[in-house]
């Protein structure tokens, strides 16, 4: 059963007198397990996607299913008890706690939603060694890096360990370097906990590690290489091979 | 033409800016509106201060000066003054004249009323050096002869000193609306330091960085200018006419009012700016999201298993302690400047309604007053003069006739822990200290009466019953300074004789007179028994010591002899029966040899009712405690608005809309906890300071009245400012978390059939 559905998801914003079409019935199936990139332009909608299937914006019309559950059915107060327990997200600026350490940033979703069935200690030992962020846990994250930063958000991301992981444009921001050392820790954790990834990327070198790579085109989405490397060059290539 | 151009640009780009951010100056404007008030009550104050004391004045008298008291030749010597018939040497013209006959001699005794036509000061010192040694020759001994001075006589000296003190009490309320609008525009500067660190990474210096906010501050001070001016208007009239007093609008009030405000808008702005300009961009940009009010910690609090949102917020709180502290103090400081403003008004109250004698009677003959003593008639006597109503007190010697111990070469003997903390003595030996900065008084019935209105420990009747045993009054310079208790032991020193007493000494006073002396000088020590202890006593230099009338002899060598008496009169009395009253007194007089002089008391009591000072403050304490909810308000609602990605990200990670209102209730209730400890604390200290100053200072320097005030906070006051300022304080941290939620609720999914 896929882990994550979205059906026929349409997102407009109404500016001044014109309808902005974000997301255009994207249809999408993410199996249990996958690492998607989803890639495209500036504007394209893929954040506005990527926010739609993690539950923190709603669509106009169509559903998200995560697991089964219908995030569309949801109330605000359920839906955010839900990305507590099944999603983890990690922002492209990082969003970090200002008054809090970056140890105590990453133990912010257990203070959310402590799930009594597994230790945190030692999950979290785990996070810090794979992370390497095991010297900088009591500073402030004004006091860290870049690179360290999103290495703490993606760490808070991972603690309670989520079934679906939600990144958008992770490296975004990170030198060369880092961007590399970030895609590994989020491939060595995924293989860790052995969950869903999902990530938005302007990085081809990235999106390449990626089971399938998705694109957006103004709002349109479309399978750009699958898992046995076939690509398409286009959404209309796309529309008319799923006419065929 | 190219100043013109660069003003109209400037203006018109910070109208523009204040219009577009008119919520965030809502704030700006109520604050200069009042701060202007301040200055409009002020400037009206101060004008129909002056405005009714010269014409309490000048209705009242129109001469400067009384010759009391003319035996006939002296009269005739004036009526025949041979100036007045040389234009240039004419410098009084008589008023009037009045006559009475003494009450034993039938004499005819004049009462001349003389104005001067020229300067008073100089013309009253040409007067006195031309004729009064005449008339002191020509009246001889025994004359009651007496020259008194009115308050018309020093009008101008009077203003001038009304004119000083308004022109203090101004810049005490330029002081207090900087004060106040600095914290606010600190407050607007916190906020926006992330968009000047970047004007600053692109050059901006303090001028380019001034020049963007000045111009807008000085556009808020503008618009507010004329409902201000009115209101001030409005109020000050209220308070004069409402107390059945006329009210003059000052012309100048306008001007001085709007030079007021564009100074308090540029000082306001200017200070923050500066500092903001010392900083480095980078130091500003991290203020984006409240990084900069973080205190760093050294280690993290214990996560796991903590409660949200109450732990976490506690969490917060402590973190951002800093940022709270500095907030609760700024805000409660103005709370506690009200309450202080409100001590203060009552405190000049006392001072107004302070009872003090309209007429002293001094006796020049062989008489004195009885009234102390048992059996003694004269008191019943000015009680009840015939005729004539409104003596309400008659009081004798009032420790006016106290012998200072420095003067019959004596001192006392305290043990050292007797003496209060920071009080310093001269050291005598090994347990006992010395000191001769003593006042040595008489004691009969009618002071103990008198001492009785303070707090009295002990039996203070004791001194006139039992043998060696003395009161003691507690301070000096109205400071506490002793820890006796009734029952305790004090040596007096009697002067014995001499080893040594060289010319130097009579240059020393005080206590170095005193170590010299102690050196030079033998004494036998008396031991007195302390037989009451009075606290709050008002107080000079010395500490005042009450002996029985024989101790008292035999201590200073002078005979207890009261030669003045005190008449304290109705407040309510008319001028023409207060001057009914002098001449009955006058008539009194006559019997028992005894001249009386009159202190015009009334007159300033009457003026300074007039002037309604303390309902004038009152008022500016009231507008103050007004404003200080922005400070709260603006400070919780910007800070949160900093916050509010916290909340955004909280909620993605789980957190529901209801749970993050319950962390703002948090952050309130240990808002109200702890701004209430450090309310009470400036509260306290505000209150002290006014209590020290007056009680210490002004009271001992310009007041001029055996006056004592009791630090109190004045409760009614304290609880008013305390409830304003935990309910913003509560407000303020839940208010913003509603207009966060709202925000939210505005942003959520609509159908497409809404768009």
């Amino acid at each position: 059963m896929a882990i994550l559905e979205v059906s026929n998801v349409i997102k407009q914003y109404k500016q001044y007198d014109e309808i902005v079409t974000a997301v255009n019935r994207v249809s999408l199936k993410v199996e249990d397990g996958e690492f998607i990139a989803i890639m495209g332009p500036s504007g394209s909608g893929k954040s506005t996607l990527l926010h739609i299937c993690a539950g923190l914006d709603r669509p106009n019309s169509g559903s998200v299913r995560i697991r089964g559950n219908d995030l569309t059915d949801m109330s605000p107060d359920e839906l955010s008890r839900f990305r507590g327990i099944y999603v983890g997200f990690i922002f492209q600026k990082h969003n970090l706690i200002p008054q809090f350490t970056a140890l105590e940033n990453i133990l912010i979703p257990t203070v959310m939603c402590n799930k009594p069935d597994f230790s945190y200690e030692e999950h979290l030992k785990k996070l810090i060694s794979a992370l390497d962020i095991g010297d900088r846990l009591h500073h402030l994250p004004s006091e860290l890096s870049g690179g360290q930063q999103q290495r703490v958000a993606i760490a808070r991301a991972l603690i309670n360990r989520p079934q679906v992981l939600f990144a958008d444009e992770p490296t975004g921001n990170l030198d060369r370097e880092n961007a590399d050392e970030v895609l590994r820790l989020l491939l060595y954790t995924k293989e860790l906990i052995g969950q869903t990834l999902i990530m938005v990327t302007h990085d081809m070198s990235v999106a390449e590690h990626a089971d399938k790579i998705y694109k957006m085109e103004a709002g349109n989405l479309y399978l750009f290489r699958d898992e046995h490397g076939y690509r398409r060059n286009s959404y209309e290539e796309e529309a008319e091979r799923a006419k065929w | 033409m190219e100043l013109a151009e660069y003003l109209k640009k400037k203006i018109k780009h910070a109208v523009k800016s204040v219009i577009y951010n008119r919520t965030q100056y809502i704030c700006f404007f109520i604050a200069m509106f009042v701060v202007e008030i301040f200055c409009g009550l002020v400037v009206i104050a101060a004008h129909n201060g002056n405005r009714l004391e010269h014409r309490y004045i000048t209705d009242e008298y129109e001469h400067h000066l009384e010759l009391r008291n003319l035996s006939e030749d002296q009269y005739y010597y004036m009526y025949n003054d041979i100036y007045t018939v040389f234009a240039n040497q004419h410098i009084y013209d008589t008023h009037k004249v009045e006559v009475r006959r003494d009450a034993i001699s039938g004499e005819r005794l004049y009462t001349m009323y003389i104005r001067f036509t020229g300067d008073p000061q100089q013309d009253y010192s040409t007067f006195a050096r031309r004729y009064f040694r005449d008339l002191h020759d020509i009246a001889g001994s025994g004359s009651k002869f007496a020259a008194v001075t009115t308050p018309l006589y020093n009008i101008d000296a009077r203003l001038a000193g009304n004119t000083a003190l308004n022109v203090l009490a101004f810049l005490l309320v330029t002081a207090l609306s900087v004060a106040l609008v600095t914290a606010l525009y600190n407050i607007r500067i916190n906020h926006y330091r992330f968009e000047y660190g970047i004007y600053m990474t692109f050059g901006a210096d303090f001028w380019r960085l001034l020049s963007t906010c000045v111009w807008e501050m000085l556009i808020v001070a503008v618009v507010v200018y004329i409902p201000a001016v009115i209101s001030s208007w409005l109020i000050g009239m209220a308070v004069f006419k409402l107390t059945g007093e006329t009210f003059e609008y000052y012309a100048w009030t306008p001007v001085i009012v709007l030079l007021f405000a564009l100074v308090v808008a540029l000082l306001s702005v200017c200070m923050p700016v500066w500092r903001l300009s010392r900083r480095t961009p980078r130091a500003n940009i991290i203020a984006e999201d409240n990084s900069n009010l973080v205190v760093s910690p050294r280690i993290s609090f214990e996560m796991l298993g903590k409660t949200y949102p109450r732990s976490y917020e506690f969490i917060s709180a402590w973190r951002f302690r800093k940022y709270s502290l500095r907030l609760y103090a700024v805000a409660s400081l103005f709370t506690a400047i009200f309450t202080a403003m409100v001590y203060a008004a009552e405190l000049i109250q006392i001072r107004q309604d302070y009872e003090t004698p309209q007429f002293y009677i001094h006796f020049i003959g062989d008489e004195s007053y009885d009234g102390g003593t048992e059996g003694g008639y004269m008191r019943e006597e000015l009680l009840e003069i015939p005729g004539v109503e409104g003596v309400i007190k008659v009081t004798g010697n009032l420790k006016t006739y106290g012998t200072d111990a420095a003067e019959v070469r004596s001192h006392i003997l305290v043990d050292g822990d007797k003496l209060t903390f920071g009080t310093i003595f001269v050291i005598y030996d090994n347990e006992r200290r010395a000191t001769n900065l003593v006042n040595y008084c008489p004691c009969d019935p009618e002071i103990i009466e008198y001492l009785s209105r303070y707090d009295i420990e002990g039996d203070p009747y004791s001194v006139l019953r039992d043998e060696k045993t003395v009161i003691v009054s507690d301070s000096a310079m109205n400071f506490r300074k002793l820890k006796l208790k009734p029952g305790d032991k004090i040596q007096v020193a009697k002067y014995k004789s001499k080893i040594a007493e060289p010319p130097y000494l009579r240059m020393l006073t005080g206590h170095k007179l005193l170590t010299e002396q102690l050196h030079l000088l033998q004494f036998d020590y008396v031991e007195y028994t302390v037989g009451a202890v009075v606290g709050n006593l008002p107080s000079s230099y010395n500490i005042d010591m009450f002996f029985s009338n024989q101790d008292y002899t035999d201590l200073t060598g002078n005979d207890v002899v009261y030669r003045t008496i005190g008449i304290t009169v109705d407040p309510s009395l008319s001028p023409d029966e207060v001057r009914a009253l002098e001449t009955e007194l006058d008539r009194w007089g006559d019997y028992y040899d005894a001249t009386v002089s009159n202190t015009f008391v009334l007159t300033e009591r009457n003026l300074t009712l007039a002037k309604r000072v303390p309902i004038f403050i009152i008022c500016i304490a009231a507008l103050l405690l007004a404003v200080t909810p922005l400070i709260w308000f603006l400070s919780q609602i910007l800070f949160t608005l900093k916050r509010e990605g916290e909340f955004t990200v909280l909620i993605a990670l789980g957190a529901v809309m209801r749970e993050v209102g319950k962390q703002c209730v948090w952050d309130g209730v240990m808002s109200v906890a702890f701004g209430s400890v450090v309310l009470a604390a400036l509260t306290w200290a505000a209150n002290f300071a006014t209590y020290y100053a007056t009680n210490h200072f002004i009271v001992q320097f310009f007041v001029g009245l055996p006056l004592r005030y009791i630090f109190r906070i004045p409760w009614g006051a304290a609880a008013l400012g305390a409830a304003v300022a935990l309910v913003c304080a509560y407000l303020a941290c839940y208010v913003p978390y509603l207009l966060f939620k709202r925000r939210v609720q505005l942003t959520s999914v609509a159908e497409p059939e809404d768009i």
